[in-house]
């Protein structure tokens, strides 16, 4: 078990810092001080890790997962808090931690077991398996020197696989070597995992991570922001990554999304319709998902329970899609439509950097449970329209006119803006409106009136 | 109870040792014959300085230098690879986790060894000279002892300071040549004018040159009082390595 309980930890970043004894002495006697300032690498981190549980940290680089995980394997001391751990802990920070290169391979296996805890009458016995797992043979006895990167990697890989720690912490070291022999230690991982061993990983291979690890813990800024089932957290990461994949100025950056949040905070309580609102407020999502993994631990079967469809955004933000708006024929602004009424979508984009010959497009999307069905789509591509360049600051509005031939029930809108080939999204709003169709009598069926017009004659 | 914890690490310190011992001599073909020769030719060459051309009257003078010379050696050699122990250890330091003394302390340990290994012509040196073993020998591993406690606390002392300041080793270079022209290893103590006479007795190299010396080539078990200035000495490194050492200890991963 390990417990970590309000633990920051600080790094001291230096501006042109003198690491000379003879600088120092110059910038003493010219009066100049030493300047740095503190970096909060991690503030207040709270966490539980029970005995067996797999657990991975994830977040961008600098988001402090990997200093939290050597905080946990001791090599950095937290400044704040403390932790508490019960086990032997075994840490995987590095590859091959001692190794010298004039050292055979087996000298460096003791070595390196030394390293990581563990004494020569341990190694010893698990020599012979070490030997066999890195697939090496005889090179075993031969200077490391002598090796290919690839025996290397796969002897400094075995050390830590074959010891029998209690706590594993590894720090992305899984990506490495050919796929076989990852594969190799994909399985051996899962045999500690069954074998009840605590495992922490902290990695950018999302996909392994959710295959192995059952528990996520996504940092952000020294933060934890979500705590949760892996499948949950990941899914939830891979859309506040596209939201942060965006070039250039930070603090440009910042001021958008400051101004995303408030207007789509907004948003939200302009179009909670029926009592049911919408919750897309980012903490207040973190605490829906808390609440739906607890249900989960119950037991209650996800598959049940439908989900109301979610408002999600991604993008790189050099253009944004600042407005939608949904009008009936008359102009008026409503959510509500007959059947083969016309609407119009009405987008209002503002661009943040100067942009050539963007597409813009709409969806309008229904849900069969959580499963969503595209009923219509089109963009600016399709109707061969090219819209041309437009500079930073810029803003245009987009009218999307049609009809709309669709049964009664409940719609969500869908509204785009991508670069001139689709390969980068600036905007995408998914279920940013939702309309109803509300006309009882309806005289066709299907899922679109497709107005048919109906002939008859008499054969003679 | 950081040091009982560092008995835990004992099989680390051995795998350091060993290490350091092993790659030294791997790829040299005199390989450990080096280390024993390498002392012998210094003697040589200062019985030739300051025997036979400067005429220092001391009787024997090749075993009397010895005696000084080789505890020395290991002082000098083990304070001056203690010096950039931490900071060329960045890549152990940042990866696990362990009392960070055993670094500078494993170097010591393996000085150590080189300095244990040239007795193996010490004594026989000795004998063939007419300094037949003695009871006085059996302390020998004492002083031994408080010398590698010594010069521990020294490397930890300069190891943690040299984290800050890289540029160190120029300036130990010439403390280290300034110390062993100013300690009695190549001269008697009875050359030294009589007022200087007390500040020669602060250095705590005297004292172990000295102890040596006693031992070894007169057989005498020193005085009380010289074993006071001894463990004060040792007590005193062990308190000038520590100080900046706990102050850094905690921040070595991320200064490195």
């Amino acid at each position: 078990m390990i417990e970590i309980i309000n633990v920051s930890k600080k790094f001291r970043i230096w501006e042109d810092r003198s690491r000379d004894l003879k600088e120092t002495t110059i910038n003493f006697l010219r009066g100049k001080k030493r300047s740095f300032r503190d970096l909060w690498a991690l503030q207040g981190i709270n966490l539980k890790i029970k005995e067996g549980e797999t657990v991975a940290f994830i977040g961008e680089n600098g988001s402090g997962k990997s200093t939290l995980l050597k905080l946990l394997a001791g090599v950095y001391v937290p400044d704040e808090g403390k932790i508490a751990t019960q086990g032997k802990i075994s840490s995987l920070l590095e590859l091959g931690v001692g190794f010298h290169p004039d050292l055979t391979g087996e000298e460096n296996i003791y070595l390196n077991g030394a390293m990581l805890g563990f004494d020569s009458d341990d190694m010893r016995e698990r020599f012979g398996e070490i030997v066999s797992f890195a697939e090496i043979g005889d090179f075993i006895y031969s200077p490391i020197r002598t090796y290919s990167s690839g025996m290397l990697m796969r002897l400094g890989f075995s050390v830590a696989m074959c010891v029998d720690p209690g706590i594993l912490l590894i720090d992305e070291v899984l990506a490495v070597g050919d796929e076989a022999f990852q594969k190799k230690c994909l399985k051996r991982l899962e045999e500690f995992k069954s074998a009840g061993k605590t495992i922490i990983i902290v990695s950018h291979a999302l996909d392994l991570i959710r295959k192995f690890c059952e528990r996520v813990i996504l940092l952000q800024d020294g933060k934890v922001i979500i705590d949760g089932a892996a499948d949950r957290t990941i899914d939830k990461y891979h859309a506040i990554l596209s939201n942060k994949e965006r070039p250039g100025d930070l603090d440009e950056i910042v001021e958008i999304e400051k101004a995303n949040y408030a207007q789509r905070v907004s948003k939200i309580s302009m179009s909670e319709e029926k009592g049911e609102s919408k919750k897309i407020k980012e903490k207040e999502e973190i605490e829906e998902i808390e609440e739906k993994e607890e249900r989960e631990e119950k037991g209650e079967d996800e598959g049940k329970v439908p989900q109301k469809p979610k408002y999600e955004r991604y993008g790189t933000f050099e253009a944004e899609i600042v407005d939608v708006v949904l009008k009936s024929e008359k102009g008026e602004e409503t959510n509500m439509f007959n059947s083969g009424e016309r609407m119009s979508v009405c987008l209002k984009i503002r661009f943040h950097r100067d942009v050539e010959d963007p597409i813009i497009g709409f969806y309008i999307r229904k849900y069969e449970g959580s499963q969503p069905l595209d009923i219509y789509g089109t963009n600016t591509r399709w109707k061969n329209i090219e819209l041309g360049s437009f500079g930073k600051g810029e803003e245009i509005e987009v009218k999307f006119l049609q009809t709309i031939p669709i049964p009664k029930g409940t719609y969500y809108i869908v509204v785009a803006i991508a670069n001139s080939d689709e390969t980068r999204f600036y905007d995408w709003h998914e279920n940013i409106k939702t309309f109803t169709i509300k006309n009882e009598d309806r005289l066709w069926t299907g899922i679109i009136n497709l107005t048919s017009q109906i002939l008859i004659s008499r054969c003679s | 109870m950081k040091s009982i914890e560092m008995f835990k690490y004992g099989d680390l310190i051995k795998n350091l040792v060993s290490r350091d011992f092993k790659t030294r001599y791997k790829r040299s073909y005199l390989g450990i014959l080096w280390s024993l020769l390498n002392p012998l030719f210094m003697i040589v060459v200062y019985t030739l300085a300051f025997d036979y051309i400067m005429k220092i009257r001391v009787k024997n003078f090749p075993m009397f230098f010895m005696c000084g010379f080789l505890p020395w050696s290991y002082f000098s050699s083990a304070v001056m690879v203690s010096l950039s122990s931490f900071s060329d250890s960045g890549y152990l330091i940042k990866a696990v986790s362990f009392p960070r003394e055993i670094i500078p302390l494993s170097i010591v340990f393996s000085a150590l060894l080189h300095f244990l290994i040239t007795f193996v012509f010490v004594f026989p040196l000795l004998i063939f000279y007419g300094y037949l073993p003695q009871g006085a020998y059996l302390i020998l591993p004492v002083i031994v002892l408080l010398q590698t406690l010594f010069i521990f606390g020294l490397g930890l002392f300069f190891s943690s300071i040299h984290v800050y300041f890289r540029d160190l080793r120029y300036i130990l270079d010439v403390i280290l040549m300034a110390w062993f022209w100013l300690t009695p290893i190549a001269y008697p103590m009875s050359l030294i004018p009589g007022e200087y006479l007390f500040f020669y007795k602060l250095n705590p190299m005297t004292l172990f040159v000295t102890a040596y010396r006693e031992v070894l080539l007169n057989g005498v078990l020193l005085m009380p009082k010289f074993w006071m200035a001894i463990l004060l000495v040792t007590a005193g490194s062990l308190i000038l390595g520590y100080l900046p050492f706990l102050r850094i200890r905690k921040r070595l991963a991320e200064e490195i």
